[in-house]
């Protein structure tokens, strides 16, 4: 009789729980479905007062790339996310593992100062960083860019730093032992059982130029040949453009959000494990 | 039931006692650090005198090789025996000494006249009708110019003293039989024992570059008159001192506008960060009950909002809750509300819905992260611990508590103080979904929802006012800084480090 109890009550739980869980599916598909709607929008205007489009057409998507330079950005987006990819990637390994496996003064400074600066937010800094760079001629080109996503990436070790302080030292040792040098070590050891942290950190580079304005709209100026999908897109919604360009802005959203979104989706099981591991070891 | 309600209110006070705790042990850091001050100055005396003494002594005792390197650096090392080493350290200095001679030493007085010469445009206007530009000096390239050169500088006074070490350590050797070690086997080391050094050149050198340079470059703004008035290279900015940083807390306007800014911005990053955190840990909890179907399905459409890039969320969010927007419209047909919401604040001046409303749309953008951070977490809780509570007849709420809460929050501490800070300077979050609006009347250039953040940029790239935006951005960045420090001294993940490590 009490188990039966029991059983019941688990069951209506767990309906409860289903339930809950459409619930919230839904208020965070909403949006999503409400902008992919927008992108397939007949009518004209900025905002319509009705959820779903009157005519649906795919007039949005031929606009964006007759009429404006969209697949010129997307372009210089992928260059620049390739590259600030790799170069971060890189730089984030190697002082990972400088961090990890060897004692020597500047250690502990070093792990402070990064921290401290790492808190320092980026685009305070945007100004200086754009008067140094025309100082040497990059302003308003897509290097320049690249450069300044992948500079700071020694100070986000962190992550890679608690994943290599999990690989278990006596590896180190006994390849010491046999004659391998640090470099073969890290080379030959240490980066391929790293796969799911090389993963993460080559995904975080890749996914942040698609996303940044701020900084590279100040860096870019107003070279629109150079421009990323984020600044683009964000230029249709002035108040100039919006009334014309809201559609077409949302068909670029879409466009601009599939290659991450693709990523992340067949990456999540290291997307998921980088950001744990952030998250518990600092 | 009864026994619920104590356990309930048990439960607050230990919160409370928690937080009021850390709260006094912050306090008592501060003091310890201002207790300590004096020793950490005395160590660091006693250590700079030291190496001066040696220094000196190296010079009386050292043979003619090695007082010769006090001047022409690397001969200590060439005296020794090594050659390449020795020629690149001579390289280095001469190639210092032309680098100042040719615009070193120009560019090092620059740093503190930041221009004499302002630029004579009259009114002579070039055919797209901008001021034709005519001699002047440009006090922003020069403070630039300066900050480098002093790093340039000081990188040459380390490697000076290092020089000097270096070619005494190769006669040390020499005097005790040995050979100092050849080029081949230094370049050798570098990748084997010394390898980190060959990892972190690069890296630190970007760090500097687009870091360190541009951080001195904006706190020293902050000591200059460079505003809207003094906008090179129309007109030359000057060194002014302490001036910005009392006029924040002396001019009625600034003030009246930095207090409830800052007040704003604590209680933002506190609210955002204590509802994302537990919404994620609920969500969470709810995905991994026992027994729940489709879990993968559920799972992927909250992973799938985080992949979207955040400008496209937001801005579509700003669209979906405008004031004639698809969610008033569904409210309306629905029949739920009767009259329009403008929730972003962009019509009325009240604070408060736009400020609900921005927390919540972060909820919507924040609470998958923690879903997905804890859920690992979760799995890792020993089960042992809850099938002995369940057998002491302890309810979920109480377990959870009691166990998952508890566990949750040690093993996530630094994730709270990333959240902390990163909120605190969540710019994207303020500037595309309201704007900083409501603006209101009685402060300088800010509305409600303002973060110290959206209002420094404000200042900067809308208003000019750099050398403001520059005091503000000190402070904020002082705060969180200390912040942080702190917290993770005192958090779990820093004293464990050493486990991991052998």
């Amino acid at each position: 009789m009490k188990k039966t109890g029991l059983k019941a009550r688990r069951i209506a739980g767990n309906v409860a729980a289903e339930v809950a869980l459409i619930v919230l599916s839904i208020a965070w598909l909403i949006p999503i479905v409400w902008i992919i709607l927008q992108a397939f929008r007949g009518e004209p205007g900025a905002i319509t007062y009705t959820f779903f489009p009157k005519e649906l057409t795919f007039d949005n998507f031929a606009r964006l790339f007759r009429e404006t330079l969209f697949l010129r950005w997307f372009g210089n987006t992928l260059f620049v996310a390739v590259c600030s990819c790799v170069l971060s990637t890189i730089i984030t390994l190697m002082v990972a593992y400088a961090m990890s496996r060897f004692q020597f003064k500047m250690r502990k400074p070093f792990m402070k100062i990064a921290l401290i600066l790492g808190m320092f937010p980026g685009f305070m800094s945007m100004v200086a960083v754009y008067y140094i760079l025309k100082a040497f001629h990059l302003d308003g080109k897509l290097v320049s860019l690249i450069l300044v996503y992948s500079g700071g990436a020694g100070l986000g070790f962190y992550v890679a730093k608690g994943f290599f302080d999990t690989i278990s030292a006596s590896l180190d040792e006994a390849a010491r032992l046999d004659g391998a040098t640090n470099w073969q070590v890290f080379w030959k050891i240490i980066v391929p059982l790293s796969r799911p942290i090389i993963v993460y950190t080559a995904l975080v580079a890749f996914m942040s130029p698609w996303s940044d304005f701020i900084f590279a709209k100040v860096i870019l100026g107003t070279n629109r040949e150079q421009y990323t999908v984020a600044i683009g897109l964000f230029e249709f919604l002035d108040t100039t453009h919006k009334s014309t360009m809201f559609t077409c802005f949302a068909a670029g959203s879409i466009l601009a959000g599939i290659p991450v979104e693709l990523l992340v989706i067949f990456l999540q099981r290291y997307f998921i494990e980088g950001i744990t591991g952030g998250a518990t070891k600092g | 039931m009864e026994n619920n309600q104590d356990f309930n209110a048990g439960f607050f006070r230990k919160i409370w006692l928690a937080v009021s705790s850390w709260f006094i042990s912050v306090g008592l850091a501060i003091a310890d650090f201002f207790k300590n001050l004096p020793s950490y100055i005395a160590a660091l005396g006693k250590k700079i005198w030291g190496a001066m003494k040696d220094f000196a002594l190296g010079f009386v005792h050292g043979n003619v090789w090695e007082k010769l390197s006090y001047v022409f650096m690397g001969f200590g090392n060439i005296g020794a025996g090594q050659y390449i080493k020795g020629a690149l350290f001579f390289l280095i200095e001469a190639g210092f000494i032309v680098f100042m001679a040719l615009t070193g030493g120009s560019a090092f007085v620059g740093f503190f006249t930041l221009g004499t010469n302002a630029q004579s445009t009259g009114d002579v206007v070039d055919e797209w009708g901008n001021p034709v530009v005519t001699h002047g000096d440009n006090s922003l390239l020069m403070l630039l110019f300066g900050v480098c050169t002093i790093l340039i500088i000081v990188a040459f006074i380390v490697i000076y003293f290092s020089s000097v070490k270096s070619g005494r350590q190769a006669w040390d050797v020499k005097r005790k039989g040995g050979r100092p070690a050849s080029f081949r086997k230094e370049i050798f080391d570098l990748f084997d024992k010394k390898l980190y050094k060959t990892l972190l050149f690069l890296p630190i050198l970007c760090i500097l570059a687009f870091t360190v340079i541009p951080l001195i470059y904006m706190i020293l703004m902050a000591f200059t008159s460079y505003d809207h008035e003094h906008l090179p290279p129309a007109s030359l900015f000057d060194w002014i001192g302490f001036d910005m940083f009392g006029q924040v807390f002396s001019s009625a306007k600034i003030a009246g506008t930095f207090f409830p800014v800052l007040g704003w911005t604590l209680l933002w990053a506190l609210l955002a960060t204590v509802m994302c955190y537990f919404g994620g840990i609920l969500l969470a909890l709810l995905i991994n009950k026992k027994g729940i179907v489709g879990r993968p399905v559920f799972r992927t459409i909250f992973v799938l909002t985080i992949a979207i890039p955040q400008f496209i969320t937001l801005l579509t969010m700003n669209n979906f809750l405008h004031i004639d927007g698809p969610l008033n419209t569904l409210l309306m047909d629905w029949g739920i509300i009767s009259q329009r919401i403008d929730f972003l604040g962009s019509v009325a001046h009240d604070a408060l819905l736009p400020r609900v409303s921005v927390l919540i749309v972060n909820l919507w953008i924040g609470v998958p992260y923690t879903m997905l951070i804890t859920t690992g977490v979760l799995m890792n809780i020993p089960q042992d611990l809850f099938e002995a509570a369940k057998l002491d007849g302890a309810n979920p709420v109480t377990m959870f508590a009691r166990i998952t809460l508890p566990y949750v929050l040690f093993v996530t501490g630094p994730y709270l103080i990333q959240q902390f800070i990163g909120n605190i300077n969540n710019f994207n979050i303020i500037y595309l979904l309201t704007g900083g609006g409501p603006a209101v009347a009685d402060y300088h250039i800010a509305g409600k929802t303002d973060l110290l953040i959206t209002w420094l940029y404000k200042l900067t790239i809308e208003q000019n006012d750099y050398n403001l935006g520059a005091v503000i951005g000190i402070y904020t960045f002082a705060a969180s800084a200390i912040f942080s420090l702190i917290a993770y001294s005192h958090s779990s993940a820093n004293k464990n480090e050493g486990d991991f490590q052998v």
